[in-house]
């Protein structure tokens, strides 16, 4: 990975390795039993001028682009997958309030956001709709001066500890008018419930949100009704696939930093166990994994960077491919590790429940699969009628 | 290769459908035909965005001006203009 990167990034790769190592790593197990972040970690990160890195300076941010936010969450996750968590989240509301909100709506939040004043939290999922968001039924009632919400949203990561949501809803109850809004915590009708014993992303602060005619201003509405769900949640879940990817790519990392010491170390029937050919190949397969998945990873950066049209698909590939190796590395970490990798204190056993968690997020890999499917299925089937090879 | 003729290959790249007789006339609406993913419309505006280097702004989000290729290239001609004039 790092031999991939610019002379920038490598030294962003650095600075980020320190910071994590002294502010992250040694109280990230404490996290997980807590069930929650502290405020002074997010101080320090804001500090740190993380909480804005990907967003442009003019609004406090640090202009980073793609991959340096991807190796950021790479070196994030490795210490504390709950902690990316927060990355994911706040930068998929500063990078939907960026693309689609009123010069307003950008000078009213991003500079909070980006020095961590403000945190943000996006609202999709509801009781009865997940992978299905055509179904949402929230809704949003138009009055003179007012949007009134009512309906239910749940499993929001950092919902226990956002100050600002973007909410998605349908104006009026009508399916074609799908809109988001922009909604504050201490919104008149918002009741927040933190969700607790999740098997990954435990110090996440996952919450629902409970809208009981709960109101908001006009000026809160981002874009115009109608392109919600076709345009500003595939916007957001772009950057949220981006961040998931290298989440697990920092897995896959930590599970061969932390393995590949264990096997050097520690011997059975007089031997080390690197010198078994089947802890061999499970080390093998892991780096050779960790590899593949570091370059679809960064390709799909470069394409984003470029505004390539297929950017979308490539992180799609990288998210679905990273996620399932790092699942399955993830197993193989604790059975290297045995009873050790089978205790809550170790990395690894987080490793193991998070990553389970990584295949439903941002898209399941089985809708991924349903998406991937029919695109490869007519991308080389018609190139090879293109290239007049195709049989009829 | 013209921009109706850009914009036409590019739609036929992303259709989810396999069969080779699928076809749409520069006035069908591709989206109520249900021949694209949930991918489609972002990355419609991604390319029209990249390809002709223009920027859409979230006020003319507008489904009639990408449900069609004669829509969209509608639109590319009122921006155009619209550039030309400004
Ligand atoms: C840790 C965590 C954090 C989350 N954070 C957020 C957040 O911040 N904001 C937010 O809005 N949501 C969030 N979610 C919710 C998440 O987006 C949903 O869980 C996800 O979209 C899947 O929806 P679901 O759980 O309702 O499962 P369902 O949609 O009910 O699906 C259940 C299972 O069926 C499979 N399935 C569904 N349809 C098909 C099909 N057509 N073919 C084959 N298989 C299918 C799915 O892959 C899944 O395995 C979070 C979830 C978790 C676990």
């Amino acid at each position: 990975m790092i031999g991939l990167l610019s002379r920038e990034q490598k030294e962003k790769y650095t600075e980020f390795g320190k910071f994590v190592q002294s502010n992250v790593q040694p109280f990230a197990w404490e996290w997980e039993i807590n069930e929650c972040i502290p405020r002074e970690v997010i101080d320090k990160c804001a500090e740190a001028g993380y909480m804005g890195g990907i967003l442009p300076e003019e609004f406090g941010g640090q202009g980073w682009d793609h991959l340096t936010y991807g190796v950021f969450t790479e070196v994030v996750a490795k210490a504390s997958t709950s902690l990316s968590g927060l990355f994911n989240v706040h930068t998929m509301v500063m990078k939907s309030i960026l693309k689609w909100g009123t010069e307003e709506q950008k000078q009213k939040w991003l500079p909070s956001m980006t020095q961590g004043k403000v945190l943000g939290a996006l609202a999709l999922t509801e009781p009865e709709a997940g992978s299905d968001i055509q179904g949402i039924t929230t809704t949003f009632t138009e009055t003179e001066d007012k949007i009134i919400i009512n309906g239910t949203k749940r499993w929001i990561t950092f919902g226990g500890l956002a100050d600002v949501f973007i909410v998605f809803g349908k104006m009026n109850g009508q399916d074609e008018k799908a809109t988001a809004v922009i909604v504050e915590k201490n919104a008149p009708g918002l009741n927040v419930v933190q969700i607790k014993n999740m098997i990954g992303f435990k110090a996440s602060a996952l919450a629902v949100l409970e809208f009981d005619n709960c109101e908001i201003s006009k000026e809160n509405v981002l874009a115009k009704p109608g392109f919600a769900l076709s345009h500003i949640a595939p916007y957001a879940l772009d950057y949220g696939r981006i961040s998931v990817a290298f989440t697990a790519l920092g897995i896959m990392r930590g599970c061969l930093e932390y393995c590949t010491s264990h096997v050097l170390k520690r011997k059975t029937f007089g031997e080390k166990l690197i010198s078994h050919s089947t802890i061999k190949e499970m080390i093998t397969k892991m780096g050779v994994d960790y590899e593949a998945a570091a370059h679809l990873c960064i390709h799909s950066c470069h394409d984003k960077e470029n505004h390539h049209p297929s950017s979308a698909e490539k992180v799609i590939i990288a998210k679905y491919f990273t996620t399932k190796a790092a699942r399955k590395h993830s197993d193989n970490a604790v059975q290297i590790l045995g009873a050790m990798g089978c205790n809550e204190s170790h990395p690894v056993a987080r490793y193991y429940r998070d990553t389970k968690t990584l295949e439903i997020i941002e898209g399941s890999n089985q809708i991924i699969e349903m998406i991937l499917g029919n695109s490869f299925a007519r991308k080389y089937r018609s190139s090879e009628i293109k290239a007049g090879l195709g049989s009829k | 290769m013209d921009n109706k003729e850009k914009v036409r290959m590019f739609i036929e790249d992303n259709l989810i459908r396999y069969d080779e007789e699928t076809i749409f006339s520069d006035e069908d609406n591709i989206f109520s035909m249900g021949f694209v993913n949930s991918l489609f419309a972002m990355k419609l505006l991604n390319y029209i965005e990249s390809e002709f280097s223009i920027t859409v702004d979230s006020d003319e989000l507008e489904l009639s001006n990408f449900s069609s290729v004669n829509n969209i290239i509608s639109f590319l001609n009122k921006k155009a203009g619209t550039a030309n004039n400004s």
